[in-house]
């Protein structure tokens, strides 16, 4: 069925038309959640509570236009809420303090015969995005996992375009200086411009 | 390999794809439909107390009508503690009584009224909780006949309760100290959203102990940001975050707060290295509301009652002043707040900045460190660091000698003293070029 006849069925009651759109969604928007807040339950509660969120304010959607960028904008917002009241972000010196993975990257860094396995190298960036904030992590994940331009993002998170430039700007300052320390690491230039 | 592969890849870890919430959705949709006929019936059977309770209702309208003319102006601290939720605290340990008389919570500040006494009714006083913490605080006039008052910028985690009913709840404990903490160390958010508070209390230099000895769990309530014209809520911080990089340098004003207390403009200033430098604003900040352009005036911020009309205007740009917020993820946010005052709200207000000025200082091993200790102790104030291992933290300690003088008198010494730095390490000049924003308030506040 057509999104907009979904939306426009959802708009006159028909809690079926829900169960469209959990189905077509959810597990890109899990996804999406559990990049941000790093936890999977979490990311659950927040996949769940943005369809209610949806159900509840349906009418407020516009039939006419695109669902998806409405609703992972939703997800990505309350992914921040949840991830800032689940206080995941690690600081740097915790790390350091907790883990030795500061150690470990300037070890890698002095060894450059040393090669990444790949599962290797997605745990130390999933590491690296648990150190950048949960603004940090949904422009990320907006960006290059979703593909939305910062124009977009700045209407998806409610903000200003600069605010997002901003976030983009030192969240990839801080994923540079961790991937300058851990060279080995095989990113496409593209990725960090 | 893209980051968008890598991203993907790592959020399978999340199990989406065997993953199904429709039947969690349908339940909790169905659990809340019976709430909500539930939530009818008693609202029937409350109509009568409904009645009842109109005459309360008109009492608090009017209350309310006089806080919201209140909205932006400045108010004195005799307003706030009538905002305030009394306290009347008391607790004795380790020869040291303290009293909590009142506290008041808004997105601008959160106030905090105590008396310290020793065991031989003495007052004693507590020094300033911090320098280079997340927020700042603000001690004001100790005076042995009323409370002594600190106040500072609830952090945005606090800032973010978003409902009239929410409260923040303290937990403060006071120590014999005679050093400062950072305010990670005195100031932190519990898992459960509770705010813990720690007060550092002198005894003297040379009897420095770091032994917890009070702690007061106390709830008051979150006064909210409001906006007059739509009787709406401001969200406490908002992002509005326009920014520019200058020199490496990025500056941007970040948060535009109305709570009923006062009226605040924020701007952080992010260096891009963990260097603490001092800051200087200096006296070229222009100010125009609604593109006009209005005098400026700065006044110590520890007074809330210093408010006169200037040049026929009512609106003043007060209270400039800056302070390090170490916690910043990349670097140093040096924060910078103006505080405002309007008859009305108006349509955009331009800040103009044509210079900045810094200068590295109060570091132990910086000769500018050891002449400003130099100056205070000419002035008669001996001025300390003292290194606390616990937390591998330099400090500089004040006396209570000096903690304890009035404000003109605090004022003129530190005067004294800062033009005398000034003449012997002379400022730099960081930015020859200034900037401006503009902010139009209504489209970003509604």
């Amino acid at each position: 069925m057509e999104e907009y006849k979904v939306i426009q069925r959802l708009k006159d009651g028909d809690i079926g038309s829900l169960e469209v759109l959990v189905n077509r969604y959810q597990e890109k928007a899990i996804r999406t959640a559990y990049l941000i807040t790093q936890d999977k339950a979490v990311a659950r509660d927040v996949v769940q509570a943005t369809f209610i969120q949806v159900y509840k304010s349906i009418h407020r959607v516009d039939a006419s236009r695109p669902f998806a960028p409405y609703f992972f904008r939703s997800v990505a917002y309350e992914a921040v809420r949840a991830s800032k009241k689940s206080k995941r972000t690690i600081s740097l010196e915790d790390v350091h303090e907790d883990t030795g993975y500061l150690d470990e990257l300037i070890s890698t860094a002095e060894n450059p015969e040393t090669v990444l396995e790949e599962q290797e190298l997605r745990e130390k960036i999933q590491t690296m995005l648990a150190q950048l904030s949960p603004e940090q992590r949904a422009v990320i994940v907006l960006k290059y996992y979703l593909g939305y331009s910062e124009q977009e993002m700045a209407q998806h998170l409610n903000t200003a375009k600069g605010t997002i430039k901003s976030r983009l700007y030192k969240a990839r300052q801080h994923l540079k200086r961790l991937f300058q320390m851990n060279k080995p690491i095989p990113l496409q230039r593209e990725d960090l411009t | 390999m893209t980051l968008h592969n890598i991203l993907h890849d790592i959020s399978e870890k999340s199990d989406a794809d065997t993953s199904n919430l429709w039947h969690r959705i349908e339940h909790q949709l169905e659990e809340e439909k019976l709430m909500r006929k539930s939530k009818n019936r008693r609202l029937r059977l409350s109509v009568t107390w409904a009645m009842a309770l109109l005459g309360i209702l008109v009492m608090s309208s009017a209350i309310f009508g006089r806080n919201q003319r209140q909205l932006y102006h400045p108010v004195t601290i005799a307003e706030i503690e009538r905002m305030a939720s009394p306290l009347n605290l008391v607790e004795t340990n380790y020869d040291l009584t303290i009293q909590l008389d009142w506290a008041y919570a808004d997105a601008t500040q959160i106030v905090l009224a105590y008396s310290a006494f020793d065991m031989d009714g003495n007052p004693v006083l507590a020094n300033e909780l911090a320098e280079n913490g997340r927020v700042e605080i603000k001690h004001l006039h100790p005076n042995p006949d009323t409370s002594s008052l600190f106040s500072f910028f609830p952090p945005t985690v606090i800032s973010e309760l978003d409902a009239p009913q929410q409260v923040v709840r303290f937990s403060i404990t006071g120590t014999y100290l005679a050093r400062l903490n950072t305010l990670l160390d005195g100031f932190d958010l519990t898992e459960s959203g509770f705010m813990a508070i720690q007060l550092n209390f002198f005894q003297n230099l040379s009897n420095m102990q770091y032994i917890p000895t009070h702690t007061f769990d106390i709830e008051i309530p979150f006064g909210l940001s409001t906006f007059e014209q739509h009787n709406d809520y401001i969200e406490s911080f908002n992002d509005w975050d326009i920014d520019v990089t200058v020199e490496d340098i990025e500056v941007y004003f970040n948060d535009f707060v109305i709570a009923d207390s006062s009226t605040h403009l924020f701007m952080c200033l992010q260096t891009p290295s963990d260097v603490e430098e001092t800051w200087y604003l200096p006296n070229e900040v222009n100010l125009y509301v609604n593109n006009r352009a209005v005098e400026t005036v700065s006044i110590p911020y520890q007074n809330f009652a210093q408010w006169s009309d200037i040049d026929g205007t009512r609106i003043r740009l007060d209270a400039i002043y800056f302070s390090n917020n170490g916690s910043f993820e990349d670097g140093y946010c040096v924060q910078f707040m103006w505080q405002l005052a309007f008859d009305e709200l108006p349509q955009t207000i331009r800040v103009e900045i044509p210079e900045f000025h810094a200068r590295i200082d109060h570091h132990p091993d910086n000769p500018i460190s050891q002449d400003y200790i130099h100056l205070y102790a000419e002035e008669g104030y001996q001025l300390e660091y003292l290194y606390n291992e616990e937390f591998d933290d330099t400090s500089l300690v004040y006396p209570p000698e000096l903690e304890a003088l009035s404000f003109e008198d605090r004022r003129r010494i530190d005067e004294r003293v800062r033009e005398a730095l000034n003449e012997l390490y002379p400022l730099d000049e960081r930015f020859s070029v200034g900037w401006e924003y503009t902010f139009e308030i209504n489209s970003e506040t509604e």
